[in-house]
């Protein structure tokens, strides 16, 4: 038998993984070639071995200690974390007029008009755990030694960084010539998912712009939450979901966002 | 009703009992002991804050893919000259290659029994000496026991990558190990 008629998933068949109909095609190869039956054979066994006897690495005593303690430390570390409670009162008024472009408030009317009030404050306060996650994450960012996985001013180097560590490419953009040079790229997560952050520089301000893919409902840039100082902007486009962050003033962000767009 | 309450008594249902697969795959692939505690530390900590929006039917598996992304981070960080790749292809002619069943001799044994204390040390460090990408593969089937649907979540690639990617690690620690068994194994 010619070599290139083996099959090539024979781990399949060592796993017990696929269909019973690819698994009887193996099968019936197996039947008339002596050289597939020894592969099998012997990655079997290695599987065996494997399993039998490389080390499976049991958490140290005082470390599992430690991360018993996780959910005590946390609640008394953050006690007012906003991720869970709905807009607080004095963030709400001073939010929702900003929230309000002109388009956004022919949403809100068609919303409300369709009795939706409760859909709209559900997203408010999915927006306000966004919002939460992206300014943690801005904050971690900058005090940690971690603000970039790859760092270049290259949009040609970064979005390809991305492919293979992500399900989808964000669009990466330089915006040098804007005043907000594109300094890297890093993986993040936000709401529960892994998201591309990219990073650009504002004179000495830093902006974490978050991609990722949403239902492609584009709309308008609307302001979300300001939290500890730092302004947030969100947009949707081309089945992307944007998020930007920063201490910049919150002009300077809209026009960021502008700037991305075009 | 509490949030933080809840939120603790998830973490510790759907967390906790599975700090040591957590702590198995951070160990296999930061490759000591100290810096897999730190890895951990940091998916944990993330667990914790999103476990209320866990809601598939695997939280270990969950768990491991925060563990496992923490791992590459911080690889991609603190050692960007490990993160050579095994590669995916199609498995090709790949999956079969240079395996010549040596087992089938009479000096080596077929069934691999591994009794010696120095054969088990050198099997850890020729899964150790594989390219991340493998070595993550192996350690979620043969370690975890997970299927390939469960690995293909956890790493974020098509199952028929997980399948190429393993037939690949297996392949490689089969041929470094007969490589290291002709080098110098007493008959």
């Amino acid at each position: 038998m010619k070599t290139d008629t083996h099959p090539t998933n024979l781990d399949a068949l060592i796993d017990g993984e696929g269909t019973p109909a690819v698994l009887a095609l193996i099968e019936a190869h197996l039947a008339g070639c002596a050289t597939c039956r020894a592969v099998v054979a012997t990655k079997r066994n290695l599987s065996t071995a494997v399993r039998a006897h490389a080390t499976r690495y049991v958490a140290p005593a005082a470390s599992r200690e430690r991360w018993h303690q996780i959910p005590a430390t946390a609640a008394a570390a953050v006690p007012q974390s906003a991720k869970l409670v709905p807009f607080r009162p004095a963030q709400r008024a001073m939010g929702v007029p900003r929230w309000l472009g002109i388009a956004a408030s022919f949403l809100l009317v068609a919303v409300l008009s369709a009795g939706g009030m409760h859909q709209f404050d559900r997203q408010a306060v999915i927006t306000e755990r966004v919002a939460d996650d992206i300014v943690a994450s801005h904050i971690r960012s900058l005090s940690a030694t971690h603000l970039y996985d790859v760092q270049s001013t290259d949009q040609h180097t970064v979005k390809p960084w991305f492919a293979g560590k992500l399900s989808f490419s964000p669009p990466v953009k330089d915006l040098t010539e804007q005043g907000f040079p594109l300094l890297g790229g890093r993986l993040d997560y936000v709401d529960r998912q892994e998201v591309a952050a990219l990073i650009y520089r504002h004179s000495q301000h830093i902006i974490n712009l978050f991609v990722w893919p949403a239902p492609d409902q584009p709309g308008p840039v609307l302001t979300g939450p300001t939290e500890q100082g730092y302004h947030t902007l969100h947009w949707s486009r081309n089945g992307m979901d944007f998020w930007a962050v920063s201490d910049i003033n919150h002009a300077d962000l809209q026009s960021f966002a502008d700037h991305f767009q075009d | 009703m509490n949030d933080n309450a809840t939120r603790a008594a998830l973490f510790e249902r759907l967390v906790l009992p599975y700090a040591d697969s957590a702590y198995n795959l951070a160990r296999w692939l930061t490759r000591n002991d100290a810096d897999a505690d730190d890895v951990v530390q940091e998916a944990m900590l993330r667990a914790y804050r999103f476990v209320d929006g866990f809601n598939g039917d695997n939280p270990r598996a969950w768990l491991l893919s925060i563990v496992r992304n923490a791992c590459f981070t911080w690889l991609r960080r603190n050692r960007p000259r490990d993160m050579v790749a095994l590669g995916d292809g199609d498995a090709g002619n790949d999956s079969l290659g240079t395996v010549v069943p040596l087992w089938s001799s009479e000096t080596i044994p077929v069934d691999l029994q591994l009794e010696r204390q120095a054969d088990r040390a050198l099997l850890d460090r020729l899964i150790e000496a594989m390219p991340p990408d493998g070595r993550e593969v192996l350690v979620l089937r043969e370690l975890e026991e997970l299927s390939y649907r469960d690995i293909a979540e956890i790493i974020g690639m098509p199952i028929g990558t997980v399948m190429s990617r393993l037939a690949r690690a297996r392949q490689r620690l089969l041929t470094d190990w007969q490589r290291a068994a002709m080098r110098g194994r007493p008959a």
